[in-house]
Formats: structure tokens, C-alpha cells, sequence
């Protein structure tokens, strides 16, 4: 695997600021966990809405009013999708966002001093620098093979054997021999009794079976 | 009381995710009228547009971005010139970052064509070459972009993993352990 950059942080892929907010697979502000498990043994706090903003009601632009938190002290440098000043989303359709992924360090302060000169004296590193203080990921790493496919299809493998296994235990072991109508010879008379009993009648087995010759029509 | 200080608090706040009323050029130009301009044969009206933005002396990140962005919404790939302007405009307002975040939309443009994918970027890479080498601007294989570099561990979803720690990664347990202010 490739080496991450000391300045990497594993928080760089998203932001979770000061109050504990995050944005889950929904788009849903939702607190962190760590947060929300304690705050559920309340009943008090149970009893109100566990979600901050209800995209229901709100649609995306219920947290607006979180725009400032959400920045965290990152630059403003465009629109993006929805001019909301308070995200920053990678997405092929608007590939440009409206704020910095990384706030103004020390570290970069020295790099911009010199981006404002020639670009030739920037290094690679430099470059690579700007660029990861400007965006998340690049093209390459957006359009990457992620590896949880293997863990969602082993949970999903585990989840089809545990059921196949109920589904023939019931069938196969627990009912037999749990009641004599399940016998063959039980089942057989009772079918020949039904034949007789049942000629006449929608949805019976009589049109199917040969009753000179005693044998099932083929 | 409470209320009334709440009000004035979301009315100071409400503007920041105000939606700017601004448009690519001077007026009100659609999608649609771009789109069409697109997809005639002759891209000269198409091309001029952009260009007649991106030279604009006096052009901001917002709006560089707003043009750029425009760009990247047509279904069409940019032509040299149109490159070589925004190239130039981004030089202006003192973003590398920009430059190549463009060069990679340009490539996601040019897998719009199944066959002939990389031989269309390598073209316009090549017609751009001068203006590259002027500015000091290398192309993605030079940093080595073209192929991805960092992971992304969607560590809220999974557990520890044991390489997080090889990584520098540690995964801390609350927002609390995090130190804002740590260099």
C-alpha cells in the first residue's frame, strides 16, 4: 500500500465538528456514535426527534442553519452544488465544490506564498500538497474499487447459509416424524380418498387421474 | 426571551447558504442555449463564449469556478483554446489546485468515448503542451495522479483495523479526544 503523508489525518475524510454532527449514508445529520448511544438511555431525549434536520420536512436544505459549524474555518472559494457553505462533496457532475476540503495551516501558508510566484518553483510535493489542501480525492482514487464489497458479500453469504440451514432443518428434520400424516402410506390414502370424494368439484385432482386403469393421466 | 435571541441569532446566520444570483457571462445564459451551442458543428460560438469569460482580467475563484463548472456540465470536450484560457485564468488568481482539479474534468469528459479514451486526452494534453511548460504546470502522470494514491477508511461504518495504526490513522473514540488546536 501506498505511504499516507504524516499531515494525513484519518478525520481528513470527512469533517465531525466541535458539536458531534456527521452526515450519514442518507445525508441525514445524525450525531456521532459514541454521542448517540448514551444520549438514548434517556427517555427525555429518546422522546424528542434523534435527528437534527428532518429532510422530510426540510429537504437538503434543512441544515443550512449548521453552514458556519459544518466549515469548520475552511475557505470559501466557490458554489458548488448547492451554495451551501458548509459542505464539501466530490461528485462528477459539479467536480469543482464551493470550499476547501483543508483549513489554512501553517504548513501551507508558506506553499501559497509561493504558488502566488512562478509555478516552477513549486516542487511535486508542493503541488501534491495544494492539491490535497484544496480537494479529497482525486479522480483516480474517486473512481476506485473499494474493498468492502468482500465484507458486505461474506455477511450476505453468511446471512443465506444461516437461513437455508433453518428452511432445511424444519423441512427435512424437525417435522419428520413428528406426526403420522406426514407418512407416505398416510399421504397416499389420503389422496385416493380425496379422488373419490372430490369428483365434480373445482380444483380437484379427479381430471388428472384414470379411474378405469387406476393410474395418473400423463 | 430564549426565542427572541434565537430569532436574531438564525437571522444573522441565514444568509451564509444564500445561493449567489450570479451567471457565467454578464446576462442570463441557460443550459439549454449552451448545450445547443454544443452540439453544432461548427464550435466556434461555443468556444468564444468561454473563452471571452475565462480572459476576463478581473475574474474571481467564484466565478472561474461557476464557468468552470458550466463547462463541465456540457456534453462536449473542451477545445485546446478553451483549455489554454482557463489555464490562464486560473494562473491569475494564484490556484494550482484548480488547474489540475481541470485537467482531471477534462479526462472525465473524454470517457465519454468508449474507444478512444486515452488518445483523445493525450491529444489535447499534447495541443496544450506549450502552455503547460510556460506556466509550470504538470500533468497528472507527472504527480502521479493517474493512479490513486490515498485510501479513503470510512472509519465511522467499520471497526479498528489493524492497519489503521501503520497508517497514522488512529481512530479516536469521541469528537472530544480530537485536538483542534495540535500543529
Amino acid at each position: 500500500m501506498a505511504p499516507v503523508p504524516a499531515h494525513a489525518k484519518w478525520y481528513d475524510s470527512f469533517v465531525i465538528h466541535k458539536i458531534g454532527l456527521i452526515r450519514n449514508l442518507w445525508g441525514q445529520m445524525v450525531l456521532v456514535k459514541s454521542l448517540l448511544f448514551p444520549r438514548l438511555t434517556k427517555v427525555s431525549i429518546l422522546a424528542r426527534s434523534l435527528h437534527q434536520s428532518n429532510p422530510l420536512r426540510e429537504g437538503d436544505l434543512g441544515d443550512l442553519k449548521w453552514s458556519w459549524e459544518r466549515n469548520a474555518g475552511r475557505e470559501v472559494v466557490g458554489h458548488g452544488k448547492d451554495g451551501d457553505e458548509g459542505s464539501y462533496a466530490d461528485r462528477y457532475d459539479f467536480w469543482y465544490p464551493g470550499i476547501r476540503f483543508r483549513k489554512e495551516d501553517d504548513v501551507i501558508k508558506a506553499v501559497r506564498v509561493k504558488e502566488k510566484g512562478d509555478w516552477k518553483n513549486l516542487s511535486i510535493e508542493d503541488k501534491k500538497l495544494l492539491y490535497r489542501y484544496s480537494f479529497r480525492q482525486t479522480l483516480a482514487e474517486f473512481d476506485a474499487h473499494r474493498p468492502y464489497w468482500k465484507l458486505t458479500g461474506f455477511y450476505t453469504f453468511v446471512g443465506i447459509i444461516f437461513t437455508l440451514a433453518y428452511s432445511i432443518y424444519t423441512d427435512l428434520i424437525a417435522t419428520v416424524g413428528s406426526s403420522p400424516t406426514f407418512d407416505p402410506e398416510w399421504v397416499d390414502a389420503t389422496t385416493e380418498k380425496e379422488l373419490y370424494e372430490d369428483i365434480g368439484y373445482f380444483n380437484s385432482g379427479a381430471p388428472y387421474y384414470d379411474f378405469e386403469n387406476n393410474k395418473w393421466k400423463v | 426571551m430564549a426565542s427572541k435571541l434565537l430569532r436574531v441569532g438564525y437571522a444573522l446566520t441565514k444568509n451564509l447558504g444564500q445561493i449567489r444570483q450570479a451567471s457565467a457571462v454578464g446576462g442570463a445564459v441557460s443550459q439549454g442555449f449552451l448545450q445547443e451551442l454544443a452540439e453544432e458543428k461548427d464550435s466556434s460560438k461555443f468556444d468564444q463564449h468561454f473563452i471571452n469569460y475565462f480572459n476576463r482580467p478581473e475574474i474571481d475563484n467564484w466565478e472561474l469556478r461557476k464557468g468552470l463548472t458550466e463547462l463541465h456540465l456540457m456534453d462536449a470536450i473542451p477545445e485546446p483554446k478553451v483549455v489554454e484560457a482557463a489555464l490562464r485564468a486560473c494562473r491569475r488568481i494564484n490556484d494550482f489546485a484548480l488547474t489540475i482539479r481541470f485537467l482531471e474534468s477534462i479526462k472525465i469528459k473524454c470517457q465519454a468515448s468508449v474507444t478512444d479514451e486515452k488518445a483523445i486526452y493525450a491529444y489535447i494534453i499534447n495541443e496544450v503542451k506549450p502552455v503547460l511548460d510556460e506556466l509550470g504546470i504538470s500533468t497528472l502522470e507527472d504527480l502521479g495522479y493517474d493512479k490513486p494514491e490515498l485510501f479513503l477508511p470510512e472509519s465511522d461504518w467499520w471497526w479498528e483495523n489493524k492497519w489503521y495504526k501503520e497508517y497514522g490513522y488512529d481512530k479516536l473514540n469521541s469528537y472530544k479526544d480530537i485536538n483542534f488546536n495540535a500543529k
